[in-house]
């Protein structure tokens, strides 16, 4: 158990640092924009506890909130993405052992079901992350355009980031 | 050879008036507008309101509602003043608008910026009599305190459809690259204060 904090707590500090030094600054086509920090919530594994989970989601999203000038819009995201989490999650793992499954990786879970996984909770934090921002209706299409190449260049970084994971341990 | 030597410096001075009608004079009118030079220290251009912080402050100066320019032209309005420090609303902020003129006519119009693409802004409001070509470059028009006239601000690309038929909506290639700003300039107009208050004043003659 120890070491699975010290684990989250380094994967914590250096998807933060990425994030806020690397990442916020790219924009590709100006659309594109990785959001890497998530996949710390993405990864803590699902026995931990609801209360648990929202303060860490929530922790992480103000951290990200406080290096990029944004006023809570991260904070609010991650913590509803938290909210989603378990939902999803049980949508796809197969049904007859529940028990099997409790850290969500390409390991445990097969990279079909993860990758399904991985998409959705990228996919679900763009939209929302967008809509907080824009926050208006009439730049639908925009919000649109934003979430959708966000998501998928999230997701290959986040696919990239697992493949470096597992050729080190 | 007296003849050829007046021809000689006739000749310069045509040549020096073209280069000082291609250079852009920030010193429209000396006496009324101070420029304090600062640093851009952290700078956004991905959001749909961005705004950007210099290195200096209340204590160098500087208040709320100050223009900022760089060299190439405007790209803000002074937000929030700390003491070393200020928070100025870049001009890619979907909330702000400029009153800009088209270059050497007398037509008005209202740049915005409407988001994603930190090059292209649009001017709104221009009169549909206007004669523009593609090209053309749009100045500051000079009627705040915040900006003096004749400050490059863009160039026009085409005119885009506008839901109001009476005006023109103006697509414009900013001349700034705001991802690359680092020297900035803030625009202190002496008169500020005299002509606030001025036009505050409702003079109401006797009966």
């Amino acid at each position: 158990m120890n070491k699975e904090i010290i684990k989250f707590s380094i994967l914590f500090i250096v998807l933060l640092l990425v994030q806020v030094m690397i990442c916020n600054h790219i924009a590709i086509f100006n659309v594109a924009v990785p959001l890497i920090f998530i996949y710390f919530i993405i990864r803590l594994p699902i026995d931990i506890g609801k209360g648990v989970l929202f303060t860490l989601a929530f922790i992480m999203g103000l951290c990200v909130d406080v290096f990029s000038d944004t006023p809570g819009l991260n904070s609010l995201a991650c913590t509803m993405l938290a909210a989603f989490k378990d939902p999803i999650y049980y949508a796809y793992i197969p049904k007859d052992d529940k028990t099997k499954y409790l850290t969500p990786s390409i390991s445990s879970l097969g990279v079909a079901i993860y990758c399904k996984y991985l998409v959705s909770m990228v996919g679900i934090y763009c939209v929302m992350i967008f809509s907080i921002e824009y926050f208006n209706f009439a730049d639908f299409k925009d919000i649109l355009l934003l979430s959708v190449s966000s998501c998928l260049l999230t997701f290959l970084m986040l696919l990239a980031i697992d493949s470096l994971i597992i050729r080190k341990s | 050879m007296l003849e050829n030597e007046v021809l000689n410096l006739r000749h310069q001075i045509a040549e020096c008036k073209t280069k000082l009608s291609d250079t852009v004079k920030y010193e429209a009118y000396p006496d009324r507008f101070d420029y304090i030079s600062a640093t851009v220290v952290n700078n956004s251009v991905r959001h749909p309101r961005n705004y950007f912080s210099i290195d200096k402050g209340a204590a160098d100066g500087i208040k709320r509602g100050m223009g900022v320019v760089d060299q190439n032209g405007i790209v803000g309005i002074v937000n929030v003043t700390g003491e070393h420090t200020a928070r100025v609303i870049s001009l890619l902020n979907e909330t702000q608008h400029f009153s800009v003129r088209l270059k050497g006519t007398q037509f008005i119009g209202s740049l915005s910026w409407k988001g994603r693409d930190p090059q292209i802004a649009y001017v709104e409001e221009m009169p549909r009599h206007a004669r523009f070509q593609v090209g053309d470059t749009i100045v500051t028009s000079g009627f705040s305190t915040t900006f003096p006239g004749e400050i490059p601000v863009g160039i026009v690309m085409n005119r885009v459809k506008s839901s109001d038929d009476n005006f023109f909506v103006l697509k414009v290639c900013l001349t700034t690259d705001f991802r690359a700003l680092s020297i900035v300039r803030v625009i202190k107009d002496e008169y500020k204060s005299s002509l606030d208050s001025l036009q505050n004043f409702d003079f109401k003659p006797d009966k």
